[in-house]
């Protein structure tokens, strides 16, 4: 059975993507280590909290050149969650400008700032549709998921440099949110499939099957 | 637009409260949460009620268990105090953690957390009473009067970073009444955070008062979905035919 390695440094929901992985049947483990990084067939990176204090503690961890050996060198899948989805972009202008893994290239904006509408709620806390656009509708990864409700909290949003790493995005106020974003072995959600109830777990075996 | 099931937790128990007083026990958490979930629930709020007033917090467990099935967002709230506190209970599952009490007394908590967790993760708790011309902030539980005004807090804590304001009112919790919709509507206009209303659902036309009279984010319903009165479904069901944007869930 596929084994699916959680990276843990320090920053994230570990316990209950585990309990979603094991639900669509596969096999999680927790990794904490570099080596363990380059020995990894499929790595989730999760992230809860600020950005600036998720790529400092891989950078800590020296958990980055292994990373980018990983998906960028030996192109293994890798998935980001929420803010393991941001830090795969470039640049990140929460609470100052940082860099980020620049797997994927864009940035990440504040919701607050990219609004026009003063009267927008952030975060985004809501069970959002996510919609796809055209191009992408003969991608595996959608089966089931066009327009169903996934989990959203965020206060800062991707805004990607090529469309073409557009998989989904969602609605909100005057908003088009990137909700999936990817290239070839590289897939990041900005909702969080483990929290999004069942449409959550078929993405997610979606993904666990198809990403490679 | 979120429906929430509240449990209120005393000891190891789920149990039933007016007005934020533990009356009795109405049965194992975990049995509701899971039914809640299945009834297509969007998050689930776990509140101890007694944990502040011992100083303790008695759902580590609870949660631990309910996460291992329960693929939807989890709040607890009660007796978080600290830093380690949060961190005990983020590891044991929770999705945010709600704080009133502590908040109150040390308001530079909420930067704290908010930095350390993210405003995301951060739920401020506030208990309101009503007075003649406007709200008081009551913590331990509905217990202690803190001379803080509803309004003025809800600004504080806006701009220190929480992430959500859930606001019950003690008047009306257990009632089964309705909701407080001046108090709501006093809450939605003073934040740009998404706010949950709890306190008082009981009736279907409560959907209509919270969401669209009080425009708020989330209400939670206790009492109500624990006693069948009403189910989540049907609360979701009049949501839509208001053409209101809650999840479909046809499950």
């Amino acid at each position: 059975m596929k084994i699916i390695s959680i990276l843990n440094y320090g920053c994230g929901n570990l316990l209950s993507i585990k309990r979603a992985i094991e639900e669509v049947g596969y096999s999680p483990e927790i990794i904490s280590e570099k080596k363990e990084i380059e020995k990894a067939k499929f790595i989730i990176l999760p992230g809860v909290g600020a950005f600036e204090n998720a790529m400092s503690l891989l950078r800590y961890k020296n958990f980055i050149e292994p990373l980018k050996q990983f998906a960028l060198i030996d192109k293994k899948p890798l998935l980001g969650i929420c803010l393991g989805m941001q830090i795969l972009l470039t640049k990140s202008f929460e609470m100052g400008e940082h860099k980020g893994l620049d797997f994927i290239p864009g940035i990440v904006t504040s919701l607050k700032k990219k609004s026009k509408k003063k009267e927008i709620k952030v975060p985004q806390i809501n069970w959002n549709k996510i919609k796809f656009s055209k191009e992408s509708e003969s991608t595996i990864l959608q089966k089931n998921i066009h327009n169903k409700n996934f989990y959203f909290i965020h206060s800062y949003m991707a805004q990607l440099d090529n469309q073409k790493n557009l998989l989904g995005y969602c609605n909100y106020y005057d908003l088009s949110i990137p909700a999936i974003i990817y290239s070839e072995n590289i897939l990041g959600c900005q909702f969080h499939p483990e929290k999004s109830g069942k449409n959550g777990l078929i993405l997610l075996k979606n993904v666990l099957e198809n990403l490679k | 637009m979120r429906i929430i099931g509240r449990l209120d937790i005393k000891n190891e128990n789920l149990i039933k409260s007016i007005n934020l007083e533990g009356l009795r026990v109405i049965g194992d958490p975990n049995k509701f949460a899971k039914k809640y979930y299945t009834d297509g629930a969007d998050e689930l709020i776990f509140m101890d009620l007694v944990a502040s007033l011992y100083n303790r917090n008695s759902l580590h467990d609870i949660i631990k268990n309910v996460s291992k099935d329960v693929f939807i967002p989890i709040t607890v709230g009660g007796a978080i105090r600290s830093i380690d506190d949060a961190l005990k209970i983020f590891d044991s599952g929770a999705d945010k953690i709600a704080i009133n009490t502590a908040a109150v007394k040390y308001p530079n908590l909420i930067n704290l957390l908010a930095k350390r967790f993210g405003s995301q993760a951060i739920v401020i708790s506030i208990e309101a009473k009503k007075k003649i011309n406007s709200w008081e902030v009551y913590i331990e539980s509905g217990r202690e009067q803190t001379n803080v005004s509803v309004q003025n807090w809800v600004k504080e804590a806006t701009d220190r970073g929480c992430g959500e304001i859930l606001i019950t009112s003690i008047d009306q919790e257990g009632t089964g009444r309705g909701f407080d919709t001046e108090l709501l509507t006093t809450v939605t206009k003073n934040t740009s955070v998404p706010v949950i209303a709890s306190g008082g659902f009981g009736d279907l036309k409560d959907v209509k008062a919270g969401f669209v009279e009080s425009k708020v984010d989330a209400i939670a319903v206790a009492d109500a979905i624990h006693h069948n009165k009403i189910s989540l479904r049907q609360i979701r069901k009049k949501a839509l035919s208001l053409g209101l944007n809650v999840r479909e869930f046809n499950q």
